[in-house]
């Protein structure tokens, strides 16, 4: 059986209305009325022991409530959440000693506490023994490079400094399943990077099972063999990276900053998309074309200072699946 | 046990950090202690006795009354309010500790830097400077902070239900104020419950702030004293323990309609 199954599950939420007419905050404050919004909608998945998933969607696609629903922190409306054969919500204080979660927009950190002070209560809130504490805290330390940190107060950290303080929060009870809240949100280019690295040790060297989530497919790309796509609460997509490069976007977009207008310009193996002043934007085949030799031909061509390469983003990903009909592999 | 010792330490030591509110505190209760015993004086020049009780024992009580005042802290409402609404509360429920003995913890380590920087000062001066009265032996200065320290425990819970409110409306100032307000009144913290008319007196007998307040402080007048005591500091632990076991109860309906329908 899978570590993790997700079979069925439909969250609805409640949220209240506000009423028409000249007395309507007043009805609304005797008689509240709450509209349905359906936050996850008969979402089937599971999970293998040891896999790394990536779980993503746009803005309020109900990422965060299926990390709910998996923490316990939410009860299903219908449908059956199980996490290592436990419903997590019936047996929160059980489930919260073997998961570990991350919370991007959150922290568990104390905010005027030095970070190690906080580390010293979650040891206490665990019941670690000093040998786990210690051992714990050396390994996520070095692996985090937490050491400068430590004696910090929360409220003075760098957000790329917190997340990587909370990740280590998150882990000092040596979770074996890790729920990943984007993480990432709102970090720069080498916070980001750190992260991801991490991610992928705590897979590899911890054999720990990770759901990240995230809406940045970057992160996925570097990280997942496997992904869903969740949309307006529905899993549009279940299966592998590689294949949901081939559905949504093959083509990548190199965008040039010339040095002086050259006119209309063409490039081989490349498709003119846009041209605004001194800047053009060419959409190219990631399968076909290497973004190098492209690169290579642009400075050859005209006197270049600047170049870039766009990925697509995640809507346009999702944008894209829906225009292809596309359900992927054993969705 | 031990996490909550450790909690309640840390809280301890994050009081020490904010000793400019000490020195900003401290002159303010100062100057209403004298506030109170010039009232007190004037009220009594026309009758001496009112309610059983001597001037000097009247200032002891009210001068008392303040200090214990200005000893508790409960920010409560604030704290689970922003929780609430922020979502925070999610972290909180994903923690192998009950929410309410994690507060708990947390204000007994506020509290007890208060009892130790707060309490002790102020007592002193109360009765170096502003001649209180002392209570009448060693045993019955033990007894009072038994029944302070319960009297905590019910202030707590209190607090804690009121703060819980958070779950199902949006701006819990009201409560607050309120809360504070029926405290103040009911508990004997300014004017004791001897004073009220009968009518209001019954009723407040039947409430368990006055054990916040007027028992404590009866105890260090040693106005209370053998079956007395021992019934009134069971009724303490009695009210404490009800109330926190009505918070509980009011918490699981609060975390059921967050998970349930969403916050």
């Amino acid at each position: 059986m899978a570590l993790i199954e997700f079979s069925g599950v439909t969250k609805v939420f409640y949220v209240p209305a506000p009423q028409p007419g000249r007395l309507g905050a007043l009805k609304a404050l005797l008689r509240p009325r709450c509209i349905p919004r359906v936050a996850v909608d008969n979402v089937t998945f599971s999970i293998e022991e040891g896999e790394l998933l990536g779980y993503i969607g746009p803005n309020g696609a109900g990422k965060s409530t299926t990390v709910k629903l998996l923490s316990g922190v939410l009860v299903p409306t219908r449908g059956e959440v199980r996490v290592a054969g436990m419903v997590p919500w019936k047996r929160r204080a059980h489930n919260s000693r073997r998961i570990g979660v991350v919370f991007g927009q959150r922290t568990q950190l104390w905010w005027d506490l030095p970070v190690r002070d906080s580390f010293e209560l979650l040891r206490h809130i665990y019941d670690l023994t000093p040998q786990q504490y210690r051992r714990n805290l050396g390994e996520l330390c070095e692996v985090l490079d937490l050491g400068p940190l430590l004696d910090t107060p929360v409220r003075l950290l760098s957000l790329g400094q917190r997340m990587r303080a909370d990740l280590a929060a998150a882990l000092l009870h040596g979770p074996s399943v890790l729920y990943l809240d984007e993480p990432t949100i709102g970090l720069d280019v080498v916070g980001r990077q750190r992260i991801r690295e991490f991610v992928a040790w705590l897979n590899r060297e911890r054999r720990a099972t990770v759901i990240l989530t995230t809406h940045d497919l970057r992160d996925v790309e570097r990280l997942c063999r496997r992904v869903l796509v969740i949309d307006r609460g529905r899993i549009v997509y279940d299966g592998t990276i590689g294949r949901l490069r081939e559905l949504y976007g093959p083509t990548r977009t190199l965008v040039v900053d010339l040095e002086e207008d050259v006119g209309d310009v063409e490039l081989p193996g490349a498709r003119l998309v846009r041209s605004e002043d001194r800047r053009r934007w060419f959409e190219f085949d990631r399968a076909s074309q290497s973004a190098s030799r492209l690169v290579a031909s642009v400075l050859q061509r005209w006197p270049v200072r600047d170049v870039a390469i766009e990925e697509p983003d995640i809507e346009s990903v999702v944008r894209a699946i829906y225009e292809r009909g596309a359900q992927g592999e054993g969705a | 046990m031990r996490k909550y010792v450790e909690l309640a330490r840390r809280s301890f030591l994050r009081q020490r950090m904010y000793r400019v509110n000490f020195w900003l505190e401290f002159p303010a209760t100062l100057l209403r202690m004298v506030l109170l015993v010039c009232l007190w004086r004037a009220l009594y020049g026309r009758l001496p006795q009112a309610g059983g009780l001597t001037l000097p024992q009247m200032t002891t009580y009210a001068l008392v009354a303040l200090a214990l005042r200005s000893t508790y802290e409960f920010e409560l409402e604030p704290l689970v309010e922003e929780r609430v609404h922020s979502g925070q509360i999610a972290v909180d429920l994903l923690r192998p500790v009950p929410f309410q003995l994690y507060l708990l913890a947390d204000v007994a380590g506020t509290n007890l830097s208060h009892l130790l920087f707060r309490l002790l000062p102020l007592g002193l001066v109360t009765v170096v400077g502003f001649g209180a009265l002392l209570p009448p032996s060693w045993a019955q200065a033990g007894w009072f902070l038994l029944a302070a320290v319960l009297g905590f425990f019910i202030l707590f819970n209190f607090f804690y239900l009121v703060s819980l409110a958070a779950f199902w409306v949006v701006n819990v100032f009201a409560f607050y104020l309120g809360s504070r307000l029926i405290i103040t009144f009911f508990s004997g913290a300014v004017v004791p419950l001897w004073f009220f008319p009968p009518w209001l007196e019954a009723v407040a007998r039947w409430l368990p702030f006055q054990f916040a307040y007027q028992f404590p402080v009866s105890v260090y007048l040693g106005r209370v004293t053998g079956p007395a005591l021992v019934q009134g500091l069971l009724l303490q632990a009695g009210w404490g323990l009800a109330l926190a076991l009505v918070g509980r109860a009011v918490w699981g309906l609060g975390c059921r309609k967050v998970v349930l329908h969403g916050g």
